[in-house]
């Protein structure tokens, strides 16, 4: 029902979209304005303001904490974005070589039930997992690697691949089902064709089942990456950031700046350069899809 | 699921193993959670790897007992919330796909621009917001920001898929004289159940796992939702020495969804993916 002979009723439309666009207007596009505003002044707990101009972000860039914040970003980032951009990749292609239709509706049961559990349970599980006396040290003291046993958490040296391991194996959740959809999508004509010529799994994988899946791994990396730059409240629940700053992340940084120190504007600084860079990879991966097709 | 013509090639019996080990890594700290509710300090102590005997009966029944209200608070908001979102984005999805007006494009623009507001950047504001309004711990600032913030990708949803169905009918509805909410209802609802069922389970899956907000702005013990009140039960509860209750409770909390998805993983995987991401 698209097209220039729709109904022309602005007063009717007004009805319709009214519970929406209110809803919207008050509770995202107003906050979203007052955070521009607020990047402007200096904040006192939560009442004192004053107008600073760029001072916050000025501030910004000579605090080493946000440096700091920005560095574990990236790690965070270099070792989320490919393994939940190939994980799921790769569990679905194996499902989808599986012959027997049963046994891929169990896998794929089974691959992706995780989604189902709350996220907090999740994360307070792993949380006992990585504890001093913990099953993985317990495992480790008994096969006579004790010497690696470790607060996992509490280490800086391995806090972040840490808190990055709890989506192991990564081959499930949406991702795998946004996957899958796109492999049962493949037209069988092509497959039968590439099969003729002589193109053996690997051969068929690489010139013809990647390519086709070519809008799915670009939607999913900008996904992964966007959750990246986004999430904060598993690393909140884990260590707050810590130990010695070590897990703080900029979207941790201006929740703490916000709640924990009472600096609003500096918060809402923070969270400009993060609407920016979020704005700005959006862009740039979405240049990167159209030039490829 | 449709028999692919992927397979053929590849030996089946290497497929099975793979994917047999990757549920069983995807499962284990699952499991490690259920070895551990049935046991309590001294067996996790003495004998973590044994099997529990006697099996602690009591800490499920103790994790039932302290987070049945978390549940119940949980469901009631992400009811409240799913329900909301679903009814105002169906009606501005058929506003903008069905009426031509002034700003339809920019005002749709502005919703999509909506999407890519990192959420850490509204807190702030947002959560000053409330508190002038009066909201904090109430349900009411549980429910409408959360369905403020699903609105965008709602809208999107439906509407896209309602671009895509067939003009005809709605002419021959306009033509016997019915109003537009009838034809909304009547015509476009029922035409729409896969992505409407795709909004609704991630709307209930995000508001499920929401923690953050409900922690910034909920106070009281009876509002808490059950994110809040599991990050907070081994400090309510005093169970730093009880690692076996405490994972009954995550275990009991796990419960009512996986239950859900074990009856409706085919509908589930369905609703998650026709009506997305079809391209």
């Amino acid at each position: 029902m698209k097209g220039d002979d729709s109904v022309v009723s602005p007063g009717r439309a007004a009805g319709f979209l009214l519970p929406a666009l209110g809803l919207f207007a008050v509770f995202v596009v107003l906050p979203a304005l007052s955070a521009l505003v607020l990047a402007f002044f200096r904040t006192d707990g939560l009442a004192m303001r004053e107008w600073v101009g760029f001072d916050n972000f000025h501030q910004l860039l000579g605090d080493a904490l946000f440096w700091r914040s920005i560095r574990n970003l990236l790690l965070f980032a270099l070792l989320t974005v490919p393994v939940q951009t190939l994980g799921p990749l790769i569990g679905a292609k194996l499902l989808y070589a599986l012959r027997s239709p049963r046994a891929a509706y169990w896998y794929r049961t089974l691959l992706v039930f995780p989604v189902l559990v709350p996220g907090v349970v999740t994360i307070l599980v792993w949380q006992e997992l990585y504890g001093a006396t913990g099953p993985i040290n317990l495992v480790l003291n008994a096969a006579g690697l004790g010497e690696y046993a470790r607060a996992w958490l509490g280490d800086p040296a391995t806090v972040v691949p840490a808190i990055v391991a709890i989506g192991l194996p990564f081959t499930g959740g949406v991702f795998l089902l946004i996957y899958l959809a796109g492999f049962l999508s493949i037209p069988t004509s092509l497959v039968e064709a590439a099969r003729l010529d002589g193109a053996g799994p690997l051969r068929l994988f690489v010139s013809v089942e990647l390519p086709m899946l070519r809008t799915q791994i670009g939607v999913i990396a900008l996904l992964s990456l966007l959750g990246v730059l986004q999430n904060f409240d598993n690393i909140q629940i884990l260590t707050n950031g810590g130990p010695m700053n070590a897990s703080l992340t900029p979207a941790l940084y201006l929740f703490r700046s916000g709640f924990e120190f009472g600096q609003l504007g500096y918060a809402s600084a923070l969270g400009v350069v993060l609407l920016l860079l979020c704005a700005l990879l959006t862009l740039l991966v979405r240049r990167l899809g159209r030039r490829e097709s | 699921m449709k028999k692919s013509p992927g397979s053929g090639s590849s030996p089946q019996w290497a497929l099975h193993g793979v994917l047999t080990l990757l549920a069983l890594l995807t499962a284990l700290p699952f499991a490690l959670m259920l070895a551990m509710s049935a046991k309590d300090l001294g067996q996790l102590t003495l004998s973590f790897w044994a099997w529990p005997s006697p099996i602690r009966w009591e800490n499920y029944w103790f994790g039932l007992k302290i987070t049945l209200h978390y549940l119940a608070n949980s469901l009631a908001v992400s009811g409240a919330v799913c329900v909301l979102t679903l009814g105002c984005a169906a009606l501005a999805a058929y506003a903008f796909s069905r009426f031509r007006f002034l700003g339809r494009e920019s005002l749709f623009a502005t919703l999509l621009i909506a999407l890519m507001i990192p959420s850490a950047l509204l807190l702030v504001p947002l959560f000053l917001l409330c508190r002038e309004f009066g909201l904090l711990d109430t349900a009411w600032v549980l429910v409408l920001p959360q369905t403020a913030g699903a609105l965008p990708l709602a809208i999107l949803l439906l509407r896209s898929f309602f671009d895509e169905l067939p003009r005809d009918l709605f002419d021959a509805a306009r033509i016997d004289g019915a109003s537009e909410f009838r034809v909304l209802w009547h015509i476009v609802v029922p035409l729409s159940l896969p992505v409407f069922s795709t909004v609704a389970i991630l709307n209930l899956l995000s508001s499920w796992n929401n923690y953050i907000w409900p922690l910034l702005t909920v106070q009281s013990e009876s509002l808490r939702t059950l994110p809040l009140g599991l990050a907070f039960l081994v400090f309510e509860y005093d169970l730093k020495f009880e690692p076996g209750k405490v994972m009954a409770a995550y275990l009991m909390t796990s419960l009512p969804l996986l239950i859900v998805f074990l009856f409706m993983t085919r509908p589930f995987v369905k609703g998650l993916t026709s009506g997305a991401l079809k391209e």
